[in-house]
């Protein structure tokens, strides 16, 4: 039984300067995996936050995004279109258009009543298998009309007529058979009858579509689908990136406080990698990885609980918002960044332990004494400044004339929300010292806060923005749909 | 230090003569107790005054001599084995009393003392320790004797970090001895 | 030819009224090949030594030379390289990262250091193999009996190319028999070059060392005069 110490093996020039170089990052980042994989249970708290937040941000995100009327609706695949009224010149302005621009989709729409109400339909003409105008007109059942005795209505105007496969469908003296069941993908409240082109000799409106070639000037009457849309900065899209962004913010805050007390639990093992030889960068490297894993696999398995919660409420969202939504339309472009925003919530989260874990002695964290905590003396200065200037600025937004004051708005709000995170060591601090009268076991709650105020202002900070999302959103939405008249 | 007893186990494996007797002994106890031969004859000649065991051809004199246990001496052999020594009474101790002696003299200072002997001690413990570094992996008897010495001479170092951490408890309280009650003549002795 | 040099190293922690004098004005040389054994009782100091000598913690006083240089001239980086390359550390007990495989820890020290992992396990199953647990290389330490742990925790403090050992209470936990295993080791591994200090409040296991040096309340009180070589025996036999 003998023990061998070889010769020098490992020339100088293979090992690289500090820090252990790949390897070295290797090894701590293969123990960060190992220790999570043993002690996920830990994290519990931090990684089911990652997953809801991650989740509900895409379902969110995917119900929120796919709610409004698509982008293109009324155009199809189609760049422009033309709207034109009743003329007598009607054939000559389509043949003129259709000159200019080469290929078009001409739909005709004559509107109707029905007998007995005031509900209108349309009796439409378009060609099933138009150039552009497929993405507005589905098949339900049975098939498109193709002579001039045939005829398709929606299922509501079916409904309305009381009509049936082979049934009659008599309007303005002339009566067709219904031989299928049709819808508009994009917009399932539309009802109409569709007959072959041709066969609307009255139309009340007539939309051509078509795709302007570069060169070519057109009248004021062309619409393209952005000129139509509203352009408004607070669309779906930036409100759920803008919450989310904040829901990461209060996961981060959380977090700190989670990664914190993991990091000193394990402070014999770090000191015992300091006996061997870490550095302090290869330490902070091995919390961070910590926090790192931790977000990176609750991110992997909240996308995936969006995906699967998306998949079934999907069909509750095409019934509400009246048009058909595809399996996969998940807007990628907020998921996307809301998944590595998650990630790098955690990796900013557990920068802080990894750099008071460095900074421990190593015989110290040998002995797995704690470190008493140090007394941070931070000037209250910042915060209050932080909050006068959230209170001015919300006040010059509600009182700008109606519409504006939007950049005051989410200037305060951002003030408000740097304001809360200064000024909640303060709010600690604070309570711990008038509760004096309170009862013991408050007491002693708010004297253990106020010892360790790194990790309790941060929870404090995570609640109020907790709040504070909740009241920007319930205030939002009072502001939106407050209008009885709306 | 029980070598009759030792002889007997020796002859319970079968007859010996003397020479071989104390070779064997001397061998099978790792070389550390030399034994001279008329201590043997003394002992074996007792023995057989005992009737524990007899020689083979009577009447023979002479250095080969064979010597046989008897069954009285199997008999005497197995109690033996079986009964533990009476260790009842503390031996008196040398050690023991150069402490006490020094704890009363003012002028001495007593850890010196200690350390003195502490030192000597673990320097024959490494003499000790040598030995088992080098020939005991593989004799077992050698190994077992070595083991016993070491843990001998560790119990006495322990008992003399025990004096120390006594004295050291002893000097942060000043001790009043009580007067007042008379000592009790104790013979210390411990109930079998 | 010493290769671990402690001159007037003192100790204190606090101040005023509160300051303890860990240890005070130690001077003490080690040699490649030599095993040093620091006894003593409880507060006398020992552990405080060994974190000094092997860069831990700094001397309030004194210097402390390892193969020449002083460690007051090392940067905080230089010093963890020297932990990395020359100075290994065996604790009492909760030596080993729990997470990592026997092979895995005794190679942490070189992957550390920059050595690619393929290397750096070679090397690690050469020590496991070298005090007989390379059946047990791919185990946790959870799963290994205390003896064992011991045993891959002076692999991983003799892995590489180390010269000196500093273990503390490195039989503490285990045994009579498996103590003596480990000082076995240790002891092996001074006989191919490594210096070592073993500190302990055992003399069984400080009478496996050359020398044995004798702590109290922070000082050297005393020291073991090496036991004379076979030929000063015979020169004093025949010259009386």
């Amino acid at each position: 039984m003998t023990v061998m110490t070889r010769p020098r093996e490992f020339s100088a020039a293979e090992r690289l300067p500090d820090n252990g170089g790949r390897p070295g990052r290797r090894a701590m980042t293969r123990w960060a995996w190992r220790l999570f994989r043993r002690e996920w249970r830990q994290q519990l708290l931090v990684l089911a936050l990652i997953v809801v937040a991650v989740a509900a941000t895409v379902i969110g995100a995917a119900a929120a995004t796919n709610s409004p009327p698509p982008k293109n609706a009324g155009f199809g695949t189609a760049q422009d279109l033309v709207t034109l009224g009743p003329s007598p010149a009607l054939a000559h302005q389509i043949a003129a258009v259709e000159h200019r621009v080469g290929r078009v989709d001409v739909i005709e729409n004559q509107s109707l009543i029905i007998p007995g109400t005031i509900e209108a339909y349309d009796l439409r003409s378009q060609n099933p298998h138009g150039a552009f105008g497929q993405p507005m007109l589905a098949l339900v059942s049975g098939r498109y009309p193709t002579t001039t005795s045939q005829v398709a209505v929606t299922a509501g105007v079916a409904a309305a007529f009381r009509l049936h496969f082979g049934g009659t469908f008599s309007e303005g003296g002339t009566s067709r058979r219904v031989v299928g069941i049709v819808e508009n993908p994009q917009s399932l409240l539309d009802a109409f009858a569709l007959v072959i082109p041709g066969q609307v000799h009255a139309p009340t409106q007539v939309t051509v579509l078509f795709d302007k070639p570069p060169g070519v000037r057109l009248g004021p009457n062309v619409v393209t689908p952005s000129s139509v849309s509203n352009n408004n900065p607070l669309n779906p899209e930036t409100i759920v990136m803008a919450l989310a962004t904040l829901g990461m913010l209060l996961i981060a805050l959380v977090a700190v406080g989670g990664f914190t007390v993991l990091a000193q639990r394990r402070l014999r093992s770090i000191g015992m990698l300091g006996s061997l030889g870490a550095t302090d960068r290869n330490i902070r490297l091995v919390v961070r990885m910590n926090g790192v894993v931790v977000g990176v696999v609750g991110t992997l398995l909240g996308a995936v609980l969006g995906v699967l919660a998306w998949l079934a409420y999907r069909p509750h969202v095409e019934a509400s918002s009246h048009h058909l939504i595809g399996l996969w339309a998940l807007p990628w472009a907020v998921i996307g960044p809301s998944m590595g925003l998650a990630v790098l919530a955690t990796y900013f989260a557990a920068s802080r332990p990894a750099r008071a874990m460095a900074k421990v002695p190593i015989v110290t964290a040998l002995s797995g004494r704690p470190p008493s905590p140090k007394p941070a003396h931070r000037s209250i200065v910042p915060g209050v400044l932080a909050i006068v200037a959230a209170i001015l600025l919300l006040g010059v937004s509600g009182a700008s004339s109606h519409g504006g004051g939007m950049p005051e708005l989410i200037f305060g709000l951002v003030a408000l929300i740097v304001a809360v995170i200064l000024l909640a060591p303060l709010c600690v601090s604070a309570l711990a010292r008038v509760s004096s009268r309170a009862p013991i076991g408050l007491r002693l709650a708010l004297r253990d806060l106020a010892r360790y105020r790194s990790r309790s202002s941060t929870a404090l900070a995570a609640v109020a923005l907790g709040v504070l999302i909740a009241v920007i959103v319930a205030v939002a939405a009072a502001a939106r749909y407050g209008n009885v008249l709306d | 230090m029980s070598v009759r007893h030792a002889l007997l186990g020796l002859l319970s494996e079968g007859p010996k003569y003397g020479h071989q007797l104390r070779q064997e002994f001397e061998v099978r106890t790792g070389d550390v107790w030399p034994l001279n031969v008329g201590q043997v004859y003394t002992t074996l000649q007792r023995l057989e005054r005992d009737g524990m065991v007899e020689s083979a051809d009577d009447g023979a004199e002479g250095a080969q001599k064979d010597f046989r246990i008897t069954p009285s001496g199997e008999r005497e052999l197995l109690a033996w084995l079986r009964t533990p020594p009476d260790l009842t009474s503390p031996p008196r101790d040398e050690l023991v009393i150069k402490v006490l002696v020094a704890l009363a003299l003012p002028g001495i200072d007593v850890r010196d003392v200690l350390q003195i002997h502490r030192r000597y001690l673990v320097e024959l413990m490494q003499q000790w320790t040598r030995l088992k570094e080098d020939e005991a992996e593989f004799d077992l008897p050698l190994a077992l004797v070595v083991d016993a010495e070491l843990f001998r001479l560790d119990s006495v170092i322990r008992w003399l970090d025990a004096v120390d951490g006594r004295l050291k408890r002893a000097s942060l309280e000043t001790f009043e001895p009580d007067t007042s009650v008379p000592r009790l003549r104790r013979r210390l002795a411990v109930r079998r | 030819m010493s290769f671990l040099e402690l001159q007037q190293v003192s100790k204190s922690y606090g101040e005023g009224q509160t300051e303890v004098h860990a240890l005070s004005n130690i001077t003490l040389s080690v040699d490649r090949g030599g095993l040093v054994a620091v006894m003593g009782p409880s507060g006398s100091g020992k552990s405080t030594l060994l974190t000094i000598a092997g860069s831990l913690e700094e001397p309030t006083e004194g210097e402390v030379l390892i193969d020449g240089q002083p460690l007051s001239s090392l940067s905080r980086n230089e010093k963890a390289r020297l932990r990395r390359r020359t100075v290994g550390f065996v604790f009492q007990d909760f030596n080993l990262l729990a997470g990592l495989t026997a092979v895995e820890n005794v190679s942490l020290p070189l992957e550390l250091d920059g050595v690619g992992a393929r290397r750096a396990r070679v090397a690690g199953l050469q020590a496991l193999e070298d005090l007989g647990l390379a059946d047990r290389a791919g185990h946790f330490p959870d799963e290994l009996s205390g003896g064992e742990r011991q045993r891959v925790a002076i692999a991983r403090a003799v892995v590489g190319d180390r010269h000196l050992v500093l273990a503390d209470e490195p039989s503490g936990a285990l045994d009579s028999t498996n103590g003596e295993a480990v000082m076995r080791m240790i002891l092996a591994a001074c006989k191919r070059g490594l210096a070592a200090i073993v500190v302990t409040h055992d003399a069984q296991l400080a009478s496996w060392a050359d020398r044995v040096v004798f702590l109290r309340d922070g000082r050297i009180v005393d020291q073991t005069i090496p036991p004379p070589s076979p030929e000063a025996l015979l020169q004093d036999v025949r010259n009386p």
